[in-house]
């Protein structure tokens, strides 16, 4: 599988010559992160299926243009993200209405939970409570800090890797990284605990 | 502290554990008098972890077979894009197209054309290079023909000449 740099360098040149195996083999090698990434920027897991098949399907009709100065990963999970971007503004013109609107129609105390149908049984409510918070609060992150977020935690990229990604400086990287988790912590200060006066906070 | 925020960005990367050198020591020294910081990297720090914790729904082994089945299903047309040389490849061989057309048309002023005249009659194949001209036929008056790459499976037609009126020797 494409284990290496070399490997995988090879399979790109296959599936340029239209080997339907290496395609196959790229689409196994990089779905799971694809897919991580899609989701944490939809937070729908049918969404995010879908928009994995799709940025597939554009990889490679454009793999020409595949020059090779970022890995293929970075390469395909920014077409991940442009496609789930347009899929989320898609979404807003289908529904008529702002996700955030959306969310506020959820009820008065802003935290009613819809249970979604690949909950897993076993989750506390209180879990799932949170995860559901998390969802809304990513919905709500500003469209750049959102795409930071989910490449980081969702493709597992590097800083660098992120920055060649989007095209921008590494300090933007992390500048939009903190702004994002602070974003967060506001929106999920019912569930986490995180007094620096009860913690170590200084550094080693 | 009123330089709190030139280190914002240095508390996600502290809290990533990616933050190195002099970058990080001017971090930590600004921590030992920030209390506001100390509680800004606490934050960071657990809204990574939940984030690293978080359940992502799990996809099945069989949708993924799916998937790929329905990305398969747009691959033959991609299979031939694939395949198709750009432009430029094109008329890399148009020089030697044109010169095997040229030298068949100087064969045939001197030999005169195909004595079979009376219906579609002759076909001549001329190599020149990977390039050969194909399918020229020749009537009384008019002559045509196609020029196409050769060593390819799919043989592009490059060039298909119409020689109107007269300009067949006789």
């Amino acid at each position: 599988m494409a284990g290496n740099a070399d490997e995988e360098s090879q399979l790109i040149g296959r599936a340029r010559g239209g080997d339907r195996e290496a395609f196959r083999l790229l689409h196994e090698a990089h779905r799971e992160a694809a897919y991580r990434v899609a989701w944490r920027l939809l937070g729908n897991r049918e969404d995010a299926l879908d928009v994995v098949q799709d940025a597939f399907v554009r990889a490679f009709e454009n793999l020409s243009s595949f020059a090779g100065q970022s890995s293929f990963r970075s390469w395909l999970l920014r077409i991940v993200n442009n496609r789930a971007i347009d899929w989320r503004r898609a979404r807003r013109l289908r529904k008529g209405v702002s996700l955030s609107t959306a969310d506020e129609e959820q009820g008065p105390g802003g935290n009613r939970r819809v249970p979604a149908v690949d909950d897993p049984p076993d989750r506390s409510l209180q879990q799932q409570e949170l995860e559901e918070a998390l969802r809304r609060a990513m919905d709500r992150l500003p469209e750049e800090s959102r795409s930071v977020l989910a490449l980081y935690a969702g493709g597992q990229m590097s800083y660098r890797e992120i920055a060649d990604s989007l095209g921008i400086p590494i300090g933007t990287v992390m500048s939009r990284l903190y702004h994002a988790r602070r974003r967060l912590r506001e929106a999920l200060k019912p569930w986490l605990d995180t007094d620096a006066s009860r913690q170590d906070e200084t550094m080693p | 502290m009123s330089d709190c925020p030139k280190f914002e960005p240095l508390l996600a990367a502290q809290a990533d554990g990616v933050l190195v050198g002099s970058e990080r020591e001017m971090l930590a020294a600004h921590l030992e008098s920030c209390p506001s910081c100390r509680q800004r990297l606490a934050d960071q720090r657990a809204v990574g972890a939940l984030l690293r914790t978080q359940a992502v729904p799990q996809v099945s082994d069989q949708e993924w077979v799916t998937q790929w089945e329905r990305i398969a299903r747009s691959l033959p047309a991609l299979g031939a894009a694939a395949r198709q040389r750009p432009a430029v490849h094109r008329l890399y061989w148009l020089p030697a197209a044109g010169a095997a057309a040229v030298v068949i048309g100087v064969v045939w002023w001197f030999s005169g054309p195909p004595s079979s005249v009376d219906s579609a009659s002759a076909i001549v194949l001329a190599k020149a290079g990977e390039a050969r001209i194909e399918e020229l036929t020749v009537d009384d008056d008019s002559a045509t023909g196609m020029i196409v790459l050769t060593g390819s499976d799919y043989a592009p037609v490059i060039w298909i000449a119409d020689s109107p009126d007269k300009e067949v020797p006789s």
